[in-house]
């Protein structure tokens, strides 16, 4: 009896063998990073493009080559966001895993450099003035409430440099008066700030 | 056309012309250098002469050859021991209609009587003439004549006297050959007579035996050939260069002049032809895959392609692969081989290839032609590798007589008989023979015209180039018939061009003929172009006064007209009829002048111009309005005398000359008019009572433009009539030392004609004298300049010459006063005159400088002083003066160059205080120069003064006072000071404090001048503004400029709100709009490695 069971066993295991489904046809995936150069801390945008003959991709799993990783699994690019924190040329491999566990990989190079971003900083903002009265020969600058400052007006025009900081507003008033006493002013306040 | 196979190789060519010219003469190829009669008798076996008594042909058991066995009945052996007749064998002959042929080979008629030099074959132990046809030699009336060699021949009993003695073994000097004979006493070779045959023409080209009777122009002597190596050394190279058709052009030119000495292969009066009617003709030779054949087969199809190049002839040759059978048989293959086993006996070492063919015996149309190097006797390669013969001037002869050409006795010619590896290019003879036996018939394509892509065309310019491409056989392009204005081109060239000028608008037909080398034409190609050139365009053109040049008025009809035109003005019209002219109404020069129709007002003027094509250009005009301002006569009348007086007028007159148009109170009549000038008439008058008043009327009188009259009151003119007088000279003075016043007595005529004096004196006895410019000082003084009366002085007899001067009534002057006995000198009145003997120089009385300011002589704080001076001369008196601070004698020059020629009043000091010398001299007329003056004075250091200019108020609203004061300035030397105001609107003013009222808007510069009165002075400026209205002033920042910086290295610059503005040192600067109201700036900086860095800037405006 129990050679008869092995025996069928074995039929019944020929048997299955000869009916198994056809192989499952590997995906293609590519990958490319952008930019591919870049800078410590900021984000760089993986994507992949992919393919599969035989049914469909289910995820790209993206190893970032500085020992993080991260999967993808957001047809049909199924990009992820990494950024570096430390300089150095990282290959970063992207494996695509379709619905039948076939699986395709290939990579991109990123090169982080050690450099900071830019940083910007204003210093100062340089009134260019006009006052159409030649009889007036100078305006009254004051910044932020302080001292008046006279400013010679040349030709028409004057001009003033007023220092800028990015803590708070720069409030700036020009006075001027012309000899029979009429006045005139404008007034700006400046402000600077990162978005 | 006939087809052209790319040239096979350029660079084997060139190699191949190299190596050629370091060749030595190798063995003959059935010719004969090599075979000289003396050695000829050493090396034969039978020598003999005789008279051919029977000439069989037989074919050659097993193969289609035939051969000739000619039975010679000896007269005299010389040689051996041949016995009383001899069969002696040659390949070749004919029969059953074919002939074989060797070119070069023997040839023996019944009755011919000649010498054999034979030598007895090892194969079949008969006689063979050795050298082919090199060792035969035909008696021609006595002198044998060597067959292959065409003329090179002994007399007889000379010939036979060596040969017995060379034949004996002695030495023997051969005797001297008989040049060959000219070409037109030669006969077309040997005909035979013992068969029947009916005459016939050439049946391919169209010459018979007329050819050969044409007398030799040229030369082929030694020179001669000397003069074409140098070419054919060109064309070789040309040649090298696959300049095919230049090589042949560059020979066919350099001996183009020498006519024709070729030969065609006759076959006993048939000439041979191939029948190329179905194309070209095939050969073969074998093509082993080694390298040394393949070098071989290439120098054998050299061979064939220089005579298929010939561009005036059709022939070509195709190589159509390997024989099936290398023998010179008649198989219709024209096989090429070496022959290394010679069954027929046809080689000797005399033997370098034979070319055997055959021939229809009736039409001499060739059936087969086959070439076999004798490789029993010698070894062959391209360029004669290794001491061995070289294959390309050999292969260059044998296919010359597969061509159809037997030998020539032009020494240039590939076909000469005897060998020479040196020529290695086609001879004009050669060209002209292949020519002659397969003239080129078909015409070239017609010529492509690419001007314009072909089709017909418009262009402006009269210029034409016409552009195309042609076949490379078009050895000349016409264009309408001519080459004229077709560029050169070289033989090959593809590319024509023909400039034309064209005459007439046109249209022009042109049409493109290409004829090849022989002067076959092509269709024409035809293009048409039409000339649609612009009309010329007025760019200036103007109406002139011919007189005044003005442009505005003109008192006289007559005109100075001017005009320019762009374009090719063949053509010019001017005048006042408006109407556009028709073209051949517009011709000829621009007139420089133009006579206005009369009438007052403006006259307009028009102009047009013409090209060569009848193009008129629009028309242009000017203007110019015609006088009508009426003369007038002046009021008071020129006295001449007391019977001739001067009328003036105001301008030009017209009726003036004639007597009608004066009336005078109380004289009867005037009897005579005389035009002085346009504008002066000197009437002759009779009755006038001296000291009495009369008044002249003028009446009939026009200007110019005939329609203003001279009217009342303006036409009289009144004089009171003088006693009768003559003019005279009155005054000589010398002057200075270039120049001499003239004073006449009154106005006189010629007097500022140069040629009517003459400045003169006696050197040595001998007069001298010089011209002299005349300069009319006004009235009736003349300035004679540039006398030179200073150096060399003239003591003595100095006079002046003058001659045809007269008063306005036309009597001659006289000298001072009226003289009954002037004294002439040729036509010249002769005026003595004293010339001032002035040799004093003058003096300096006294000299002193003093202060401008206080008069002290000795000292000074100002660098001016004054100067005073007191001087005397004898002579003329001092024109000159000179004041400087060395003491050294000036020259005259530099009395000169003091410049003004006004008396020294001032003089400035050096700088630096002390004492100051001052030297003077002066200097007279005559140029004799003072003796030197001195004054010192000294020079006190002096400070400048400080201005200080004030004034109040500066600013408000015009009309504004202000009161200005200087009451701030002061001196270090305590000097009272001087003030000058500048108050910057135009106006000055004076004074320590001052008032001034500004009338205009505007800021002034008001400059105050301080003086110490010692040259020194102290400046300093104020501004006033001056306002203009009540209503406030406009204030505004209508832009900002942002100033920062970025910190990275990365970054070139920063986009400010979408400009761009580059980073410099890591700073920016970036000047904005500001509006009223909040206005925001976005600075961005990307390194491209992230997100970029941004900052906001905003800034909010109030007003």
């Amino acid at each position: 009896m129990r050679r008869l069971a092995v025996a069928l066993a074995f039929v019944v295991g020929c048997h299955s063998g000869g009916r198994e489904p056809p192989p499952n046809a590997p995906p293609s995936v590519a990958a490319s990073a952008t930019p591919t150069t870049t800078r410590i801390g900021a984000p760089v945008a993986f994507t992949a493009v992919v393919s599969d003959p035989d049914g469909a991709i289910e995820k790209v799993v993206w190893n970032f080559g500085d020992g993080t990783g991260a999967t993808g699994s957001q047809p049909p690019a199924f990009g992820v966001q990494h950024a570096y924190a430390d300089p150095g040329t990282f290959t970063v491999l992207a494996t695509a895993v379709d619905d039948r566990g076939g699986m395709a990989t290939d990579f991109a190079i990123v090169d982080v450099l050690a450099v900071d971003g830019p940083i910007i900083t204003l210093d100062a903002i340089e009134l260019l003035g006009t006052l159409d009265d030649p009889a007036v020969l100078e305006v009254i600058v004051t910044v932020d409430g302080g001292p008046d400052e006279n400013v010679a007006v040349q030709g028409g025009s004057f001009t003033k440099e007023i220092p800028v900081s990015a803590s708070a507003p720069t409030v700036v008033e020009v006075n001027a008066e012309d000899p029979y006493g009429n006045p005139a002013s404008v007034s700006l306040t400046i402000t600077v700030g990162s978005p | 056309m006939k087809t052209r196979p790319a040239c096979s190789s350029g660079g084997r060519t060139a190699l191949f012309a190299a190596a050629a010219l370091v060749l030595a003469a190798g063995p003959a190829r059935g010719a004969f250098t090599r075979a000289p009669v003396g050695e000829l008798a050493r090396k034969a076996d039978a020598v003999f002469q005789g008279r051919v008594e029977r000439v069989e042909c037989f074919w050659e058991e097993g193969v289609a050859r035939l051969y000739t066995v000619a039975t010679v009945r000896v007269s005299r052996s010389l040689k051996g021991t041949p016995g009383e007749s001899v069969q002696v064998r040659a390949s070749g002959g004919a029969r059953d209609g074919l002939a074989m042929i060797i070119p070069g080979g023997p040839r023996f008629e019944p009755g011919m009587e000649l010498v054999l030099f034979c030598r007895r074959s090892v194969r079949d132990n008969e006689l063979r003439v050795l050298a082919q046809g090199a060792g035969e030699f035909v008696n021609d009336r006595g002198l044998f004549t060597r067959h292959a060699a065409r003329g090179e021949s002994y007399p007889e009993a000379e010939f036979i006297e060596f040969l017995e003695r060379a034949c004996a073994g002695e030495e023997a000097e051969p005797p001297r050959a008989i040049p060959p004979a000219p070409e037109g006493t030669r006969k077309a070779g040997p005909r035979r007579t013992s068969v029947e045959r009916p005459k016939q023409e050439d049946p391919v080209g169209p010459r018979s035996e007329a050819e050969e009777d044409m007398p030799e122009k040229g030369s082929t002597g030694e020179a001669a050939f000397l003069g074409v190596l140098a070419l054919i050394a060109a064309a070789a190279a040309l040649a090298a260069l696959r300049k095919r058709k230049a090589a042949i052009l560059l020979l066919a030119l350099s001996l183009g002049f020498r006519a024709h000495a070729y030969t065609r292969i006759n076959w006993w009066g048939v000439y041979v032809w191939w029948d190329i009617s179905g194309g070209e003709v095939d050969w073969y030779m074998r093509q082993d895959a080694t390298g040394d054949t393949l070098r071989e087969l290439d120098a054998v199809k050299e061979g064939f392609q220089i005579w298929e190049d010939i561009p005036t002839s059709e022939i070509g040759f195709e190589h159509l692969g390997a024989p099936a059978i290398e023998i010179d048989q008649k198989d219709f293959r024209n096989v090429i081989f070496f022959d290394s086993t010679d069954p027929w006996g046809d080689f000797d070492e005399y033997i370098l290839a034979l070319t055997v063919f055959w021939a229809d015996d009736v039409t001499g149309e060739m059936l087969d032609a086959d070439i076999k190097f004798n490789s029993v006797y010698h070894t062959f390669s391209s360029f004669g590798e290794g001491g061995t013969e070289p294959i390309e001037g050999l292969i260059h002869h044998e296919v010359g007589h597969i061509v159809g050409l037997d030998h020539t006795n032009v020494r240039t010619a590939t076909m000469y008989y005897l060998y020479s590896p040196t020529i290695l290019v086609l001879d004009q003879d050669d060209i002209d023979g292949a020519t002659a036996i397969y003239p080129d018939t078909t015409p070239p394509p017609a010529p492509v015209i690419t001007t314009n892509g072909g089709a017909d065309f418009e262009q402006a310019s009269q210029d034409l180039l016409l552009q195309g491409t042609m076949s490379d056989d078009t050895w000349t392009i016409t264009v309408n018939g001519s080459a004229e204005g077709v560029a050169a081109f070289a033989p090959g060239e593809t590319n024509w061009s023909c400039a034309a000028r064209l005459d007439s608008s046109g249209p022009h037909t042109f049409q493109v003929v290409a004829a090849d080398a022989t002067g076959n034409e092509s269709a024409p190609a035809t293009i048409t172009v039409t000339l649609n050139t612009p009309a010329p365009v007025a760019t200036y053109f103007s109406v002139s006064d011919a007189t005044t040049g003005s442009t505005e008025l003109t008192d006289t009809i007559l005109v100075k007209v001017d005009a320019g035109f762009e374009g090719d003005v063949t053509g010019w019209l001017v005048r006042e009829d408006p109407t556009d002219p028709a073209p051949g109404e517009v011709q000829g020069p621009l007139p420089t002048s133009f006579v206005l129709s009369a009438g007052q007002g403006e006259h307009t003027v028009y102009f047009w111009a013409t090209d060569a094509l009848d193009n008129i250009s629009t028309r242009a005009e000017a203007s110019i309005v015609l006088d009508s301002i009426p003369p007038q006569v002046l009021r008071d009348a020129e006295t001449v005398d007391s019977t001739h007086v001067v009328v003036r007028f105001s301008e030009a007159v017209v009726g003036a000359d004639s007597a009608g148009a004066y009336s005078v109170s109380g004289v009867a009549s005037v009897s005579g008019v005389q035009s002085l000038d346009a504008d002066r008439m000197m009437l002759t008058l009779a009755g006038l009572a001296v000291g009495q008043s009369y008044t002249v009327t003028v009446s009939g009188v026009t200007d110019l433009t005939g329609e203003n009259w001279v009217s009342p009151p303006s036409n009289e003119a009144s004089f009171v009539a003088q006693a009768q007088d003559e003019a005279y000279l009155s005054v000589i003075r010398l002057t200075a030392r270039w120049s001499t016043n003239v004073t006449f007595s009154e106005d006189v005529l010629g007097a500022t004609d140069v040629m009517n004096y003459r400045v003169a004196w006696y050197t040595f006895d001998y007069p001298e004298d010089a011209p002299a410019e005349v300069n009319w000082l006004g009235g009736d003084t003349y300035e004679l300049w540039h006398v030179d009366l200073y150096s060399p002085p003239h003591p003595y007899d100095t006079y002046l010459l003058a001659r045809d001067i007269t008063d306005l009534a036309g009597r001659h002057i006289h000298y001072n006063e009226p003289v009954a006995d002037p004294q002439w000198y040729d036509g010249f009145l002769h005026v003595d005159f004293p010339v001032v003997q002035d040799y004093t120089p003058p003096s300096i009385n006294s000299f002193g400088l003093h202060s401008l300011v206080d008069g002290d002589v000795s000292q000074t704080r100002m660098r001016l002083v004054g100067v005073r001076m007191t001087e005397s001369d004898v002579g003329g008196g001092v024109i000159r003066w000179l004041l400087k601070e060395a003491p050294m004698l000036p020259d005259a020059a530099e009395m000169l160059l003091d410049g003004a020629e006004r008396r020294p009043v001032l003089f400035e000091l050096s700088a630096g205080a002390g004492a100051h010398t001052v030297y003077a001299w002066v200097m007279d007329d005559s140029y004799n120069i003072s003796s030197a003056a001195s004054a010192t004075i000294t020079l006190v250091a002096n400070s400048a003064p400080t201005a200080v200019a004030d004034g109040s108020p500066l600013t408000g609203l015009e009309p504004l006072d202000v009161s200005f004061t200087a009451a701030g300035s002061f001196d270090p030397d305590n000097d009272a000071l001087f003030y000058a105001w500048d108050f910057g609107d135009g106006e000055l003013g004076s004074g320590a404090d001052v008032g001034h009222t500004y009338t205009q808007t505007g800021t002034f510069e008001v400059k105050l001048v301080v003086s110490d009165g010692f040259g020194a002075f102290g400046e300093d400026t104020l501004t006033v503004a001056v306002g203009s209205d009540l209503t406030p002033p406009e204030l505004d920042v209508p832009e900002v400029t942002l100033k920062g910086r970025v910190d990275s290295a990365l970054v070139t610059g920063v986009d400010v709100s979408g400009t761009w503005h580059d980073l410099v040192g890591g700073a920016f600067e970036a000047t904005v709009p500001v509006a009223d109201g909040l206005n925001q700036y976005t600075i961005t900086a990307d390194d491209g490695l992230g997100p970029p860095a941004v900052l906001n800037v905003t800034v909010e405006k109030q007003r």
